[in-house]
Parts: C-alpha cells; sequence; structure tokens
C-alpha cells in the first residue's frame, strides 16, 4: 500500500450512501474492490470516506472493433488498455466521515457535490479511520454484492495497514465485530466466515 | 466482568428459578455448585441444578460446518456462538449493602440484614454470577470455630468448609441415608462426634452392627478403624446386650438385662412379622393382660404349661374364652423371647437408670447387641428401653413445666436398619414413631440411619428435619428422602447423580440451604481437629493417617 496525495478521478453521481466515480487512471493503478477512498468536501466541510463495492470497465465502439480483429499488434492493446476513451467507473459505498479529527461511523449528512476529486487513502488514514469498528455496520449492509465476499477483502487490507503501524490483532477484533454484528442471521454469518476464512485473516 | 465471575443471569423466575450463561469453561461449573449472584446491595445464592449446551443457532453445532473454517477462526466462531446455560435454584438472598468505594454506599445503611432471607426476588438480566467463595459458604452455614457448628464435608468444587449448626440439628429428628458402601456410618460416626463434643445433646445409639463403640475393621483398606468409645472415652459409655459378654474384646461400662416384665403386649404385636404371629395375636395379648395384668402377662403366660388340666395354656384359654390353639401358638412362638439370656424376672440393678443418668449428664450412650445380632434382639431392645428413656424425658419435662427441677439436656435416640423399627405396618407400635412425630416437646429426636428410606413410614419421614444422604439408586428412596421439602423435581437427579463414596446432600432444617458436599474423611486429622488438645490419652494407637481411603 503506497502513500499517495494524487486523486484517481472525480465523482460523477451520488446519492446519500455511495457515489459513482470516474477514474482516467491506467486499469493496473484502479483502486482494489474493497479498499478505502477519502473524498474532500471542501473546506471546513466533512471529509467523506468510502469503500471500493464495485469497478466497471466498459468498451467503445473502437474497442469492440479491436477485440474481433486476427491481429493486433502489442501497442495496439496496451494503448487501449492505457489511454481509455471511456472512463473506468468506481462505485464508492459510504462509510463515514471526518469532522476535523472527529471520525464518525456514520452516513454523510450529504452526498460530495459532482466532480469532486476521490483520493485513496493512506496506511495513516485507513488506521485513524479504522480504529473502531463501527462502520462495519454500515459496510454489511451493501446490498448489490454479497457482503462476505466485500467484508473478507476490505478487512484483510485494513489489516495489513494496521499490523504495519504495530496493531497485529486488529483483524481478530474486526471479527468479533463482525460475528456481533451477525448474530442474528447464523446464515449470513456463517457465509460471511466463510468468505473471512478463505481470505485466511485469522 | 470481575475475574471471578462465571457468567450472568439471562432469565428466570421464582418458580421455576433463574437461567444464566457461562463465560467459562463449561467443565468448571457442575450440577450442584454453589453459586452467588450479585445485584447491587442484595446477592442471591442458589444452587446449579442444570446445564444445557447451547447454540446460537443449530448449525454451528454441526461440526461438518465448523470445520469449514480454519482452526482459529474456528475456535472464535465457536466462542461466539456456543455456550453453556446453567438453570440455578434459589435458595436465599441477603441484603449486604454496596460495597465501600462503589456508588450507593453507605456505611449506615439501615437495609443491611446479615440473616439470610428466602428469595423473594429476581436479580435483573447481566447480573454477574460467580462460584462462592469461602466467606459465603461460612456466611451461609456457618464457621466451624463456633462451637455450635461441626464441619461436616466441604464443597464440592472448591473444598470450601461447610459446617451444619448441631443446635438446630439435635431440635428436630433426622436423617442419614445412602445406600450400603456410601459411607453412612462413618458419617454416622462424625457427625454422633461432632454432637458429642458440641454438648448439645446426649445420644443414645443402637448400635446394631458393632461400629460406633470399640470401631470396626475398614471393609476398603481392613485397617482397624477407631469408635467414640476408643477416641472420647470421658463421654461414652458402652452398654452391651448380655452379662458378661466383651465388645471388640473391651469390657462394656454396663450389662443390660431386661425384665420380663418390661416387655408389653405392643411390643409382641410389633414382632409380628419377626415372630410370624397370627392374626388373633391381638385378641390373646389383650386377654393375658386383663387376665394376670400388664407387668405380669408374659412370665405368667410362659409359666402355663401344655398339654390339659389346670394350670395350662388350654385351661387359661377356655376360662378367658380365647381360642385354644391361638393361645397354644402364641407361647410357643414367644419361647424364643422369653428364653434368651439376657431377659430375667429381676435384674440385679436397674441398668436403665444408669443409662438415664449418664445421659441426663452429657454422656452419650452406646447400646451394643454382642452375640445378640437377630432383628428380634434389636426390635425389642431397642423399643423397650428407648419407650423408658422417653417416659423419663416426659416426665422431666412435665416436671419441669410445672417448676419442678430443671428441663432434660436434649436427647437424641440413633437407630440404624430404621426402617425395622418405622416401616409403614409397624411405626405406630413402637416408641420412635411417637418420637418422630411429638418428642420435640420433650427435648427427645431420632438419628434415623438407613438405606432404604422408602420403607419408613412416610409420615415419619415427612417430620424429619435435617437429612444427609448419600447415593441412592431407588427411585422410591430418592422420593422419600425429599418428601416434604421444596425444590424436590431439581435435587432428585442431584442426589442420584452423587459420587457413589463421599459425597452427600444436605438437606432440611438443620441447614440453611440444600448442598451436595465432599464429607470429610475419618480420619486422623479429623479426630486431631475435633479434640485438639483434649484428645485423650486413652486413644486406640492410630496405625493409619487414613482409614478409609482405598
Amino acid at each position: 500500500m503506497e502513500e499517495s496525495n494524487s486523486y484517481i478521478g472525480r465523482m460523477l453521481s451520488a446519492n446519500s450512501r455511495e457515489c459513482v466515480v470516474s477514474a482516467l487512471t491506467p486499469q493496473k493503478e484502479i483502486p482494489a474492490f474493497g479498499s478505502m477512498l477519502r473524498i474532500p468536501t471542501g473546506e471546513g466541510q466533512p471529509e467523506i470516506y468510502g469503500v471500493v463495492t464495485d469497478v466497471t470497465l466498459e468498451e467503445d465502439g473502437f474497442l469492440r472493433q479491436i477485440a474481433v480483429s486476427s491481429n493486433i499488434s502489442e501497442e495496439v492493446i496496451r494503448d487501449a488498455q492505457e489511454n481509455r476513451n471511456v472512463p473506468i467507473v468506481i462505485r464508492v459505498f459510504f462509510i463515514g466521515y471526518m469532522e476535523g479529527d472527529r471520525v464518525i461511523h456514520l452516513l454523510p449528512p450529504r452526498p460530495p457535490v459532482t466532480l469532486t476529486e476521490i483520493y485513496p487513502c493512506t496506511v495513516r488514514e485507513i488506521c485513524e479511520f479504522t480504529r473502531k469498528f463501527a462502520y462495519l455496520r454500515l459496510l454489511m449492509n451493501v446490498n448489490h454484492l454479497p457482503a462476505g465476499e466485500l467484508l473478507a477483502v476490505h478487512l484483510k487490507d485494513t489489516a495489513k495497514a494496521h499490523t504495519q503501524f504495530g496493531d497485529s490483532d486488529w483483524a481478530q477484533r474486526a471479527v468479533e465485530e463482525v460475528m456481533d454484528l451477525l448474530g442474528g442471521d447464523p446464515a449470513a454469518l456463517i457465509a460471511v466466515m466463510g468468505a473471512i476464512g478463505d481470505a485466511e485473516l485469522v | 466482568m470481575e475475574n471471578n465471575h462465571i457468567g450472568y443471569i439471562t432469565g428466570g423466575s421464582l418458580k421455576e428459578g433463574f437461567t444464566a450463561r457461562l463465560t467459562v469453561s463449561p467443565d468448571m461449573v457442575q450440577e450442584g455448585s454453589f453459586v452467588v449472584i450479585e445485584d447491587g446491595p442484595r446477592v442471591f445464592y442458589g444452587l446449579v441444578t442444570n446445564l444445557k449446551l447451547c447454540a446460537a443457532d443449530i448449525r454451528f453445532t454441526d461440526a461438518h460446518t465448523m470445520n469449514r473454517f480454519p482452526p482459529a477462526l474456528r475456535e472464535q466462531v465457536a466462542a461466539h456462538t456456543l455456550y453453556t446455560e446453567v438453570e440455578i435454584m434459589p435458595a436465599l438472598m441477603q441484603n449486604i449493602g454496596y460495597a465501600p468505594g462503589t456508588p450507593g454506599y453507605d456505611p449506615f445503611d439501615k437495609n443491611i440484614d446479615p440473616e439470610p432471607l428466602p428469595v423473594k426476588m429476581v436479580p435483573p438480566h447481566h447480573s454477574p454470577m460467580r462460584a462462592a467463595e469461602r466467606f459465603d459458604v461460612a456466611a451461609i452455614f456457618g464457621s466451624a470455630t463456633d462451637p455450635k457448628f461441626f464441619e461436616v464435608g466441604s464443597t464440592r468444587e472448591q473444598g470450601h468448609p461447610v459446617a451444619i449448626n448441631m443446635e438446630k440439628f439435635v431440635q428436630r429428628s433426622s436423617g442419614i441415608f445412602g445406600s450400603t458402601g456410601t459411607g453412612k456410618s462413618y458419617l454416622t460416626r462424625m457427625i454422633l462426634a461432632g454432637l458429642i463434643r458440641s454438648k448439645q445433646a446426649s445420644a443414645l445409639v443402637f448400635d446394631m452392627h458393632a461400629e460406633y463403640a470399640y470401631g470396626n475393621v475398614s471393609p476398603d483398606t481392613h485397617a482397624q478403624v477407631p469408635g467414640l468409645k476408643n477416641k472420647m472415652p470421658d463421654r461414652v459409655k458402652v452398654c452391651s446386650l448380655g452379662t458378661g459378654g466383651k465388645v471388640g474384646g473391651n469390657h462394656p461400662d454396663y450389662d443390660l438385662m431386661l425384665e420380663y416384665s418390661d416387655v408389653t403386649p405392643e411390643d409382641v404385636q410389633m414382632l409380628t412379622r419377626t415372630l410370624n404371629l397370627r392374626d388373633t395375636t391381638a385378641t390373646t395379648l389383650f386377654a393375658l393382660e386383663k387376665s394376670f395384668g400388664r407387668e405380669h402377662w408374659l412370665q405368667s403366660f410362659m409359666e402355663l404349661k401344655t398339654g390339659l388340666g389346670e394350670g395350662t395354656v388350654s385351661d387359661w384359654a377356655e376360662q378367658n374364652n380365647v381360642n385354644v390353639a391361638a393361645a397354644e401358638s402364641l407361647q410357643s412362638k414367644l419361647n424364643r423371647l422369653y428364653h434368651n439370656p439376657y431377659m430375667v424376672e429381676k435384674t440385679p440393678y436397674n441398668v436403665v437408670d444408669q443409662i438415664v443418668n449418664a445421659l441426663e449428664n452429657g454422656i452419650s450412650v452406646i447400646i451394643t447387641f454382642g452375640k445378640y445380632q437377630s432383628d428380634l434382639d434389636y426390635l425389642l431392645v431397642a423399643n423397650i428401653l428407648t419407650r423408658k428413656v422417653r417416659a423419663v424425658w416426659e416426665k422431666r419435662t412435665e416436671d419441669h413445666l410445672a417448676g419442678i427441677g430443671t428441663k432434660p439436656k436434649p436427647l437424641v435416640v440413633a437407630i440404624e436398619e430404621a426402617h425395622k423399627l418405622l416401616s409403614r405396618d409397624m411405626a405406630s407400635q413402637t416408641a420412635f414413631a411417637l418420637i418422630a412425630r411429638e418428642m420435640r416437646k420433650y427435648s427427645v429426636t431420632l438419628l434415623v440411619i438407613d438405606q432404604r428410606p422408602s420403607q419408613i413410614d412416610d409420615e415419619i419421614m415427612s417430620q424429619l428435619g435435617t437429612r444427609v444422604s448419600g447415593w441412592l439408586g431407588d427411585e422410591t428412596d430418592i422420593a422419600a428422602v425429599l418428601s416434604g421439602l421444596s425444590g424436590k423435581d431439581a435435587l432428585r437427579g442431584m442426589l442420584s447423580r452423587l459420587q457413589p463414596k463421599q459425597e452427600v446432600l444436605l438437606l432440611g432444617y438443620g441447614v440453611p440451604m440444600p448442598l451436595p458436599i465432599r464429607s470429610r474423611l475419618y480420619d486422623n486429622e479429623f479426630w486431631t481437629q475435633l479434640l485438639g488438645n483434649d484428645r485423650s490419652k486413652n486413644a486406640l494407637p492410630d496405625e493409619s493417617d487414613d482409614w478409609l481411603s482405598n
């Protein structure tokens, strides 16, 4: 995980729970599924944090023609992958915001304005925002994909950041929190724990 | 939660008891565990009556499902979704006030009551539960350092000493029960030693199997186990049935002889089964008493000759409108009784007076039966002697109430094989039934020792105050021990699952709440602790430190 202050794209649309971001970065540098992003909303305004829940690579008419050609050179393929005409679309689910130094694990009061710059979170930002686990409650409410898959990837990614900062028990505590949150839903708990087990998180 | 907490309350009611969720491994708690539930200024004392393995969902009990997870995660999921629920029989509650240093602490709190009370409230959800500590056990059962109390054993898990209040123990009749080999005799010996030591009462012990006076050989270790006379010679007298007999090589203090006039028609009726008497016996006995008088009926009847003519049984029967065959049959069957060597026309001295005198002076008396080991000897002698002693206590109490003399010292009559004297068909005819029912006001109570409590008359069983029971296998015996007690259903399982040796359940009047305990070992340490410096110089040399261990 690299420290970065360069934005990866701008926001296209948003609602109270999530936003869609247009990223212009090369495919290899797009933020990973389950990773955390930071959305500054202006001076004196809360800084919204979110998790990548979907990445869409849409085709344009030219790509379709290239794809059916019999002889495609390496340069053409690389050019199509690195200099895309149609931007990559990233779906980001809000998991809270920062008000000054205060971490708040609630949905933001209002969505960011369009074309706001979106930044990947640094390791320090990840650790500060995820020191407590209440945001997992929001993350488990993502309903367009299996919660277990998202949680497993996100927790594994975040646990690495915490381990880097000397907190190697974070993953175990996070799993406890997930079990508490899913206590009333055994089927979901088994599914999520299955994904967490596959991710070799604990 | 603090480290000593083992769970917290999750539900319950006064009728059905409390339920709690364990926060420790289920093997740290067992049925019968003495637990304390803390609720701010109050504490509730209870017994674990059931343990139940539970799961947040049935799917988590499926090993196949759980095995899909890596070991560390599996452990974490199991700790979160699988748990143990305990059922608790609430027994007592106590208002102890808030602890110093906690909000609400008031050193002058007027609601603080050192006396435990019956449970009339329920602790709120999540009240922490812990295993009883030594001070909890002492607060409820009393401290063995108090001379009124006798340490009978210890709690099974933590080994905290448990004492019986001997003052309460002798206020009502009590019972010691358990199947063969559960250590009844040793337990009785220890309780009698504690009773004698406490000076709360004198004991009249009918020692059918010659175990209590000079001890016996342990069936487990084959070591000589001392008796009460060995260890407390100044406080115990031994009385042997018949003359010139020795008890385990020792000379008894008294020889017990009975006079023919001691035997009443009721004594004979009590022996109906033993002597195989007919249904007509009652009529014949009535006629004999009417004809010869209450004192002389036996000797006069037995001196009648057989055959025909004047001075014969048939002649007497015809004159008194009694069936001749019935009278002749009765005389024949009474021969066993009449010709016993310990039955005489006139004893050289009044042994009963000497026994009474000893008992009144706080000296306990053990009656041993020597070579007279039949049921006839035991039933006849125990009944006659108890009736005579009881009559003395009755008179002394009546005199005391009338302003003459002092109140007699409490007396405990200990009877082994009690079902033989207190069975349903015999109870109304023996002196013991009356003691169980009515003699509390005359300061005489029974200590019933038996392995078949179900054979004892129900009414007498229900009159027993303190009950100490070892393992019992028979359902009817278990039901009999629990008769007249609350919480029978919860206690039934506990009683049936006691260890066959050394574990007993304390119940009833003499103990504040039921509790399964590990009884003390009858060993050198027991006597050293009991007697201390008072230990007799005449005691037998101790050959083994532990006479009972296998």
